[in-house]
């Protein structure tokens, strides 16, 4: 009897490990951790109320009135935005850091063989690029604006390293908020293969390029050149939108699970229908107008309603949803503004040309620019009319509102009520939802 | 609580000496005899100064050697009061001895922990004793009912969840386990506690307070019942038992609930017949069943059959109540028989205890059979002069239930629906009549000719098709090794290793319902008009393999010590480990031939279309199930209890537990569950003069129990959904996030106790007070999203209880004919205190809302019915309103009524016994106060769906001015949830649950050896009891049984008549 039980004494911790039920699925090899960080209903999505609120669009009043609370509120950009109701721009990002955060502690215990280190690399990475770009969409809504200058004292997000639900939540400053983004993604770069099959995982070239979108939104702009050029010199495709069929329905390719060449690394918004399926979501007029008559891009992002109305089509998506991951065209955009803001005029049109040759039917004529102000007045004319419905209008207008230059002020009209947005105004930023300050206490914004 | 043995004994010592010339021994012979003539047997006596022992034989003799001519003897004997008497071998003479009776040494009573017995005089925490004789004072099969009624703070719930039969002092967990803790012997008993034979029970310890069950750990926060079963002793003489009874139990009464009355059921169909409700049903593409009234009115409608021909059969069912054929020919009386037999004893070095048992009962439900064997072995070895004890025993038990009779209530139409009330179950002669079950009889009837299996249903026919039977064999198997390091200190180590296995074998013949309605849904009509049955034919076998393997290993050492008389120390420390692993698997065989026990194969893959429902395709059910559990517990535990001067008693527990069933960081953290107790015999002072109160004790304890909740993982769980479109990948889903921190419930517990007895026992008893506060109760909480999650469910929630114990027991009259009187009563009030989900709408009992008790009643405020329309009305704002959707919708814990507590927040039992010579009898009548119940009354939602309802039906009103005399609203004439939800939830049919009834009496008549001349047996007692006899008050007004108002029936009246011998 004491030798029966000796063999269980011996090996306390494993006795006490055992699962008190077989049937639950407690993940914990790495084909395990892979199928979480492939629920890309979880992990690959990004949040809404930013393309809500971007001034990208406008609509009816009848349209407007018959809609969802949060649409209505986001277009006129209410103070109270969510009339008490949880938000998944707030819930579904740190869904994404717990399931990151599952599977890196999961890793922890596990050594890998020569095997499986390959795998342990691209799910360790993967978790701390799906972690990194949580946190980074999460500061474009829910934290203010990043500026140099008050980086330090401006609040963050809370910031969730382990899985650990216990633990309390607690915002720090905005510094510490950018700079576990960018550990994150560093440390994912140097994991992660130049190429995955599916572009729902992320790799090399997609860490790259969102760095130099990080770097980008914090004003960085020799560190945002610098990762954007890492990230051509591994992959630089561009679609040529000559060969696309203008009149379809969806004219782009479906980047599942990796036809389109542009896309990097694959997000979609979050469900909104509205956005989604639009029939009474219509692009910005001024904006329409800005493309030019053999801009193959009018015609392969918009159909027309009537009316001179438009709606947006173009996603990168593959299916209604709007594309908010990362594509090339972007990774050229920003290098292009870097090397403008450098002064390094020839550099910034090389690149603008290069993206726009794709762009334009018949000959296309290279852009010039007369100084690198102007090249950089292009680049961002070119990278509101490229990157539209890209989930990255609110972010621009963010950084670029800092800039007397580029500010503007966004206005709609609804219900005979005209709706302002001043740059600058502490409505840039998000309320957290209720049932987050109730529940863990955190700092609320001010807006 | 104990019921105290008064007997007074005359000691008769009559003793012969022989000088024995070879040896300086004297050989003293005598017998010890109780007053009223009989042998006491196994009485000890001893040589004072001496090592000398005997014991008397079956005889009351005793023979002992002694070299003095002078010896005192100590005569003890379990229960009565030692003697010691000094002898003179010369003087050749017959001593008489008298034991005195002294009110205040009560016999002796000892606890058992699981882990050690202490006397209860030493004990400083809340312990009941339910001693050998109140432990048989009922007759029944199983051992758990023997506890109702005459244990304090216990309670048996009929209201609640079902899982929970039991609970002491209340209820202080929300979600996790509530039952208490059953242990047998030293552990905790896995298996189905019906297995235990309770002729194999001694006695039976309910532990109730922290320092009682503290050493119980993680698991003792509902109470602990500990049942200690019967071993044989050293140095006693063989000894034969056996027990016999036969219980009798009434034909349950079907007609309790009120319900519809076919005639009225009948106009309700004409009614929606009428008015088109059964279009749907007769339109139906898989010919919906409708019952024969419907389709006698579709008959004459259609011309079928003349309208006065269909009246005449329609009024003919009116007459007719389904319940009359139901008692008929499914009930019967119940008889439960049964049979145990044991035989104990032991030498000076061997102890064993041999028992065997036989349960057999005849259900009330015809065809329904229980029986149970149990064999028991238990040998304890002493060795190396006493210093070694190893100690072996086994006990197997084979139950075996048969469940052939669903009951009135297990036989529906489709889905459920209550059969209805008008059906005949047998003709005339008794010959099974068919009734209308899945489908149109008329199509059910036809099937055969179109070349399908008889499609019709008889219920009565089911009952001989079923075979439906579990088998329980378990057998456990315990060692035990003890050591006496040094006389006051020894180690013992146990183990015990527990296998069950539970066959539930449900084989649905090729006769029966079951298999040939699934056949003919399977049967499929191929194009040249033959049929292929994907179903083959024969029998359906549903198999259900639960099974359970426990390993429990203990390493204690016991310390025991008296230092200068005065000073008392007894400590046990210990480590403990637990495995109790259980698999489970459910399969079925179809076209099942059990002549031959050969199945055949089916496609479980295909669709196929159903016979019944063209166009519609079903899988065939595949049920194949497996389940493997796992739990583990590491634990140490000690405990230490010092007393000075029999005075004061000072205890301590603790005890730490580690489980896989709790978060790592839990199991790290390591912190105890603790007690402390106090005692003090205040009668042991110097100071107390007090003579007419000889006995008076005062305890104090504190600490903390513990309660484990396995429903949540301390793990991160998934769950793969499938794939991925776009991508094609698998992919899962969080389920549960990790909880590191998950970990027991805690209950704080503080307990104060007087205990009394008064000279000559006139008066004895306890008074307890009791604080419980639930902390880190397992709920569910509203949770930061940040974290990843938005509820979560863990340690967060919080409940509290007070309650008292009352236990008095009288001796009114102790004379040649006595009266003793035990009165129990019990005061529990427990409530939320922590809980951070707030109920919306009218909580449900169960629902936890803070401030008040987990289960409770709520109700809308009632208003009355509309005198115009009797429509029920309830209050909106303040304001009178039908507008039944916003009362609902608006409704919560705070603007709703709170009746009070569903369960009963005092009760308790008040037990006369009268006893003359040797006829004793003894009658139990119990109370529980304080709680509401929901009466049942009609609901239209049913009644509008031709389902009929409760009997209400008929005082419902009708006219104007009903409304005076009724309260039961009109039938509206469409169906309106939200009306009928508001009158189920109203304060109208909340009714007081107070009651008291007349329990059991139990009466018993004795003869003991020496009563009679020649007598084969030592003792024998023949006895009745007379159970569920009814009640004698009730606060609600009207037939329903407060404690059973949603019952088919009530429980029905039982009469057993037993006899007991001992060899």
């Amino acid at each position: 009897m004491i030798i029966l039980f000796s063999g269980l004494l011996s090996c306390k911790k494993d006795f006490l490990n055992k699962k008190p039920d077989n049937a639950l699925l407690v993940p914990s090899t790495l084909s395990d951790f892979q199928t979480l960080l492939d629920n890309r209903l979880i992990m690959n999505v990004a949040p809404f109320l930013n393309l809500l609120s971007s001034g990208d669009w406008f609509t009816t009043d009848a349209a407007l009135t018959s809609t969802t609370y949060y649409i209505q509120t986001s277009y006129i950009w209410a103070k109270d935005i969510y009339q008490g109701n949880t938000v998944s721009d707030w819930s579904v990002p740190y869904q994404q850091v717990l399931y990151s955060n599952i599977v890196l502690d999961g890793l922890s215990s596990i050594k890998p063989d020569s095997t499986t280190q390959a795998q342990y690399n691209l799910l360790k990475g993967s978790a701390l690029f799906y972690r990194a770009f949580a946190f980074y969409n999460l500061a474009q809504e829910f934290a203010a604006p990043y500026n140099p200058a008050t980086s330090g004292t401006d609040l963050g997000v809370p910031i969730r390293l382990t899985s650990d639900v216990t633990i309390k939540s607690e915002r720090g400053a905005l510094q510490k908020t950018y700079d576990q983004i960018i550990s994150d993604l560093t440390e994912a770069a140097n994991l992660l293969p130049t190429q995955t099959y599916y572009k729902t995982r992320p790799s090399k070239p997609a860490t790259l390029a969102l760095l130099a979108r990080v770097y980008q939104t914090m004003q960085q702009y020799d560190k945002a050149q610098s990762y954007a050029t890492s990230c051509l010199q591994l992959y630089n495709k561009l679609i040529d939108y000559n060969t696309l069929t203008l009149t379809a329905a969806k004219p782009l390719p479906n980047p599942l699970p990796n036809a389109n060449d542009e896309v990097l690394y694959y997000a979609q918004i979050i469900t909104v229908s509205y956005l989604g399926s639009p029939t009474t979501a219509y692009i910005d007029t001024t904006l329409y107008k800005s493309y030019k008559t053999n801009d193959l891009r009018k015609a392969a992002f918009f159909s027309s309603k009537g009316n001179n109305l438009y709606v947006f089509k173009g996603t990168y998506s593959g299916n209604a949803a709007v594309f908010t991951g990362v594509a090339t065209d972007e990774v050229y955009l920003i290098r292009a503004e870097c090397y403008a803001r450098q002064g390094n005029t020839s550099a910034a049109m090389t690149d603008l040309n290069t993206l726009l040759a794709k762009r334009y039917s018949g000959t296309y004529i290279a852009l010039t620019a007369s100084s690198s102000d102007d090249a950089l007045n292009q680049v961002l004319t070119e990278r509101r009319k490229e990157l539209v419905y890209r989930n990255l209008r609110w972010t621009d207008l963010r950084r670029l509102n800092q800039d007397t230059r580029f500010a503007v002020t966004l206005t709609h009209i609804a219900q005979g009520i005209t709706y302002t947005l001043q740059p600058n105004d502490k409505r840039y930023v998000f309320a957290i939802p209720d049932n987050e300050i109730l529940s863990s206490g955190i700092q609320q914004n001010e807006r | 609580m104990k019921k105290i043995i008064h007997l007074c004994f005359l000691l008769i010592c009559y003793c012969t000496a022989q000088a024995q010339n070879e040896k300086k021994d004297y050989k003293i012979t005598g017998w010890v005899r109780s007053m009223d003539g009989a042998p006491l047997i196994g009485a000890t006596v001893k040589v004072k100064g001496a090592t000398n022992l005997a014991i008397t034989n079956t005889e009351g003799q005793f023979s002992i050697f002694t070299p003095n001519e002078t010896v005192t003897f100590i005569v003890s004997f379990v229960g009565y009061k030692n003697k010691e008497l000094t002898y003179q071998i010369s003087a050749l003479q017959p001593i008489v001895i008298t034991l005195e009776n002294d009110a205040s040494e009560l016999k002796e009573v000892v606890v058992s922990t699981g882990y050690q017995t202490l006397p209860k005089e030493r004990a400083t925490g809340s312990f009941v004793q339910i001693d050998n004789e109140m432990v048989n004072r009922r007759v029944g099969t199983d051992i758990l009912s023997r506890l109702e009624d005459i244990t304090s703070g216990l309670i048996f719930n009929r209201a609640g969840p079902s899982g929970n039969p039991i609970s002491i002092r209340g209820q202080s967990t929300i979600y996790a386990n509530a039952n208490p803790l059953i242990v047998i012997d030293n552990f905790p008993y896995d298996g189905d506690i019906n297995n235990i034979n309770p002729n194999d029970v001694e006695s039976i310890t309910v532990l109730k307070d922290a320092s009682a069950a503290s050493i119980w750990g993680a698991r003792a926060g509902n109470g602990v019942i500990v049942i200690t079963t019967k071993q044989g002793g050293y140095n006693r003489p063989i000894q034969v038992s056996f027990n016999s009874n036969i219980t009798i139990g009434d034909k349950p009464n079907l007609f309790y609930q009120s319900q519809m009355s076919s005639a009225d059921f009948i106009s309700v169909e004409k009614m929606l017949f009428n008015k088109g409700f059964y279009q749907s049903a007769e339109a139906s593409p898989y010919h919906a069943p409708l019952t024969p009234v419907v389709d006698l009115l579709i008959a004459a409608r259609d011309g079928t059959i003349s309208t006065t021909n269909a009246d005449a059969q329609i009024n003919a069912l009116t007459q007719q109540d389904v319940r009359n054929d139901f008692t008929k020919y499914f009930y019967q009386k119940s008889t439960n028989q049964q049979y145990a037999l044991n035989i104990n004893g032991g030498s000076a070095n061997e102890k064993y205890y041999v028992s065997a048992g036989y349960d057999k009962n005849a259900d009330n439900l015809v065809a329904n059979w229980y029986s149970r064997l149990t064999l028991n072995a238990a040998n304890t070895y002493s060795m190396l002069k006493q210093k070694l004890q190893l100690s072996i025993g086994l006990n197997i038990i084979q139950s075996n239930t048969t469940t052939n009779n669903p009951g009135y209530n297990g036989i529906t139409m489709s889905d459920g629906v209550p059969l209805y009330p008008y059906a005949k179950l047998a003709d005339a002669s008794g010959n099974p009549l068919a009734v209308v079950k899945d489908y149109r009889y008329a199509y059910a009837q036809s099937a055969q000719q179109q070349g399908l299996l008889n499609w019709l249903y008889q219920p009565l026919a089911e009952l001989r098709n079923a075979d439906n039977t579990s088998k329980i064999s378990d057998y456990r198997i315990n060692t035990g090794i003890k050591y006496s390091i040094l006389p006051q200190l020894n180690a013992e180590l146990l183990y015990q290793y527990d296998h069950s296995v539970t066959n539930g074998r449900n084989l649905q013949n090729a006769d029966s319902y079951y298999a040939r309605n699934l056949i003919n849904q399977f049967t499929q009509v191929n194009t040249d008009g033959s049929l292929t049955r994907n179903i083959p034919l024969g029998g359906i076998l549903d198999l259900n393999n639960q099974s359970y393997t426990g390993q429990n290993f203990r390493g204690q050492l016991n310390y025991e010590q008296l230092f200068n008389t005065k000073h008392e120390i007894n400590a046990i420390a210990g480590y403990e480990v637990k495995d109790l692993h259980t698999i489970g698997y459910v399969n079925r065989l179809y076209g099942y031939d059990d002549d031959h026990a050969i199945s055949q194969p089916v496609n479980y893959i295909s669709n196929f279309n159903l016979y019944y429902y063209p166009g519609a395709t079903s899988q065939i059910p595949f049920r194949e199930t497996q389940s493997d559990l796992t739990d583990r517990y590491l634990s140490y535990y000690t405990n230490a209890a010092y007393t000075y001067d029999k005075r004061y008693t000072l205890s301590a527990s603790a005890r730490l537990d580690e489980s896989n069933l709790f978060g790592v960081k839990a199991n790290q953290k390591g912190v105890p569950l603790w007690s402390a107790g106090l005692a003090w015999n205040i009668n042991e002072e110097s100071f107390y003069k007090i003579k007419w109160l000889p006995y008076l004790k005062l305890r104090a304890t504190y600490g903390y129990n513990g309660n484990v909740y396995k429903n949540v993982s301390a793990y991160t769980t998934a769950s793969y959904i499938g794939i991925s479109s776009g991508t094609q990948l698998p992919y899962s889903q969080i389920k549960n996030p990790p909880n590191p921190q998950l970990r027991w419930e805690m209950f704080q517990v503080i307990n104060l106790g007087l205990d009394f007895n008064t000279k000559n026992s006139v008066i004895g008893g306890s008074i307890e007070y009791y604080h419980k506060k639930g902390i880190d109760l397992i709920g569910t909480t509203p949770y930061a999203p940040s974290t990843g999650i938005s509820n979560f469910t863990g340690n967060y929630a919080g409940t509290t209880g007070n309650g008292i114990d009352i236990t008095l027991n009288t001796r009114n009259i102790d004379k040649a004919f006595k009266w003793y009187t035990s009165f129990l009563f019990s005061y529990i009030q427990d409530k939320v205190t922590e809980y951070n989900i707030v109920p919306t709408g009218l909580p449900g009992t169960g629902v936890p809302v803070i401030g008040k008790p987990l289960y409770a009643i709520y109700s809308y405020k009632w208003a009355g019915l509309d005198p115009q329309t009797g429509d029920p009305q309830g209050y909106l704002n303040g304001q009178i309103s039908k507008d039944y959707t916003t009362i609902l919708s608006t409704a919560n814990a705070q603007n709703s009524i709170y009746n009070g507590s569903a369960r009963p927040t005092r009760f308790g039992a008040f037990r006369n016994t009268f006893s003359w010579k040797n006829i004793s009898v003894s009658a139990n009548i119990s109370y529980r106060f304080g709680y509401y119940f929901r009466k049942p009354s009609v609901n239209y939602i049913t009644v509008l769906s031709g389902q009929g309802g409760s009997g209400d039906y008929a005082l419902r009103w009708q006219k104007p001015g009903d409304e005076a005399f009724t309260q039961v609203p009109s039938m509206p004439t469409a169906i309106n949830s939200s009306r009928e939800y508001f009158y189920q939830g109203s304060e109208v049919l909340v009714v007081k649950g107070d009651n008291i009834r007349f329990q059991d009496i139990r009466l018993s008549y004795e003869l003991n050896k020496g009563m009679i001349h020649n007598f084969p047996f030592k003792h024998v007692q023949v006895y009745g009891y007379c159970n569920n006899l009814g009640i004698i008050w009730k606060a609600a007004k009207g037939t329903i049984d407060p404690d059973y108002s949603s019952a088919v029936y009530t429980p029905v009246r039982t009469i057993a008549a037993g006899i007991k011998a001992d060899f």
